[in-house]
């Protein structure tokens, strides 16, 4: 065999290597596109039916912005934010506070080949007498050239969806 | 056949000698067996999707409820695999059956709700894509073998079978997680041979009980 023809064959190897990567990076995305779109309508539909603030409740208070607190909804959103997310990572998530006690993010450092880190925010949103959230939920997916090519060198998808949603009230 | 090995170029050689013809040979067979890989490979994907798809569905129906009956499982899983000409023919005929009420064998279903600490279901603590009798063992059920009927955000007397002892069901906050199992069919062609084996796939979902159960 030639030089020439032998020289061929990593060649072949590595354009082969990295549509392979590229394919499966897209099939990669439409999974977790998926999950994304749930866990946001799972965090969202959490935070939305928590409790009223019994105190305010049994004074008699309608307005949404008394029944439920910032801190509360806050609360809630760690709550969801560990309980979907925290099973995928051996360390404490790290939080982001805004110290405006109206936005809190939280980001997780999986441990996965694919998923570098997931990060959950929210912002409170008040209008008149009523009160919702706006979730975000991200995920960044390393891509699988960096396998290949060295970690970093290529940055990593960020997936990530927002949706709105109005306190329900009980 | 002797015409081909006799066949001569222009120069006045012979094109087939066996070394060459032993090397198509090969050239060939090599090309199969990678052919059958990745057909066998290709067919993880809509599978794994599938899996993908399922566990959000289980994981969506027991959050919102703290519970989610077996016979929704069973639904979602023959809707799933069974009556689906392509995922039929990819399941992994498994020697024992965990849901499915028409014959799915092979893919099961857990669900468990997270202990205060460690995880879930622990790694390497069952073979991956088999049947685990210490993933199906819990005390605090997600899956609840009742019927229709089965509603304990109205009804008390389920309610207090979902809270006491007998199901002693997650509460609101707390994290379920759900984990499905199966093994998908692959077979390797090499000279005439044909290997059939089976690939493990598992997905595993959390998320956060949303129904108050108060006693």
């Amino acid at each position: 065999m030639s030089f020439r023809k032998f020289a061929k064959l990593p060649l072949i190897m590595i354009v082969c290597s990295i549509l392979l990567a590229f394919v499966f990076d897209f099939i990669t995305l439409m999974v977790y596109r998926e999950d994304v779109r749930t866990q946001v309508y799972i965090g969202g539909f959490y935070i939305a039916g928590m409790a009223a603030d019994p105190t305010e409740l049994a004074k008699g208070v309608v307005n949404q912005p008394d029944l439920y607190k910032n801190e509360d909804i806050l609360r809630e959103f760690e709550v969801f934010s560990k309980a979907s997310f925290g099973g995928m990572s051996n360390e404490e998530p790290q939080i982001v506070d805004y110290g405006n006690q109206r936005q809190r993010a939280m980001r997780f450092n999986v441990d996965s080949l694919m998923i570098s880190d997931i990060i959950t925010q929210v912002e409170i949103l008040t209008i008149g007498s009523e009160k919702g959230v706006s979730l975000t939920v991200e995920y960044r997916v390393s891509p699988r050239l960096n396998l290949l090519l060295g970690a970093g060198v290529i940055p990593d998808y960020r997936m990530h969806m927002t949706r709105r949603f109005r306190l329900l009230g009980q | 056949m002797l015409a081909l090995l006799n066949y001569k170029n222009k120069r006045g050689d012979i094109m087939y000698t066996p070394d060459k013809v032993a090397m198509l040979f090969l050239k060939f067979f090599v090309a199969m067996l990678i052919f059958s890989l990745i057909t066998s490979i290709a067919n993880i994907v809509p599978y794994y999707m599938q899996m993908n798809n399922v566990a959000n569905d289980l994981i969506l129906r027991a959050a919102v409820n703290n519970y989610i009956l077996k016979s929704q499982v069973d639904d979602i899983i023959e809707e799933s695999f069974v009556n689906n000409e392509i995922f039929n023919t990819l399941t992994y005929d498994g020697p024992k059956a965990r849901v499915g009420k028409n014959g799915v064998r092979g893919i099961y279903v857990y669900a468990r709700v997270l202990p205060d600490a460690g995880e879930a279901f622990p790694r390497g603590a069952c073979n991956l894509g088999e049947y685990c009798a210490s993933y199906d063992s819990n005390s605090r059920h997600v899956i609840v073998n009742e019927g229709t009927s089965f509603d304990p955000k109205t009804n008390p007397t389920d309610m207090i079978r979902f809270r006491g002892s007998t199901y002693n069901g997650a509460q609101r906050g707390e994290s379920i997680t759900v984990r499905i199992e199966a093994k998908v069919n692959a077979k390797a062609l090499f000279i005439g041979f044909n290997y059939d084996f089976q690939i493990p796939l598992a997905v595993e979902k959390s998320a956060p009980a949303m129904h108050y159960y108060r006693m």
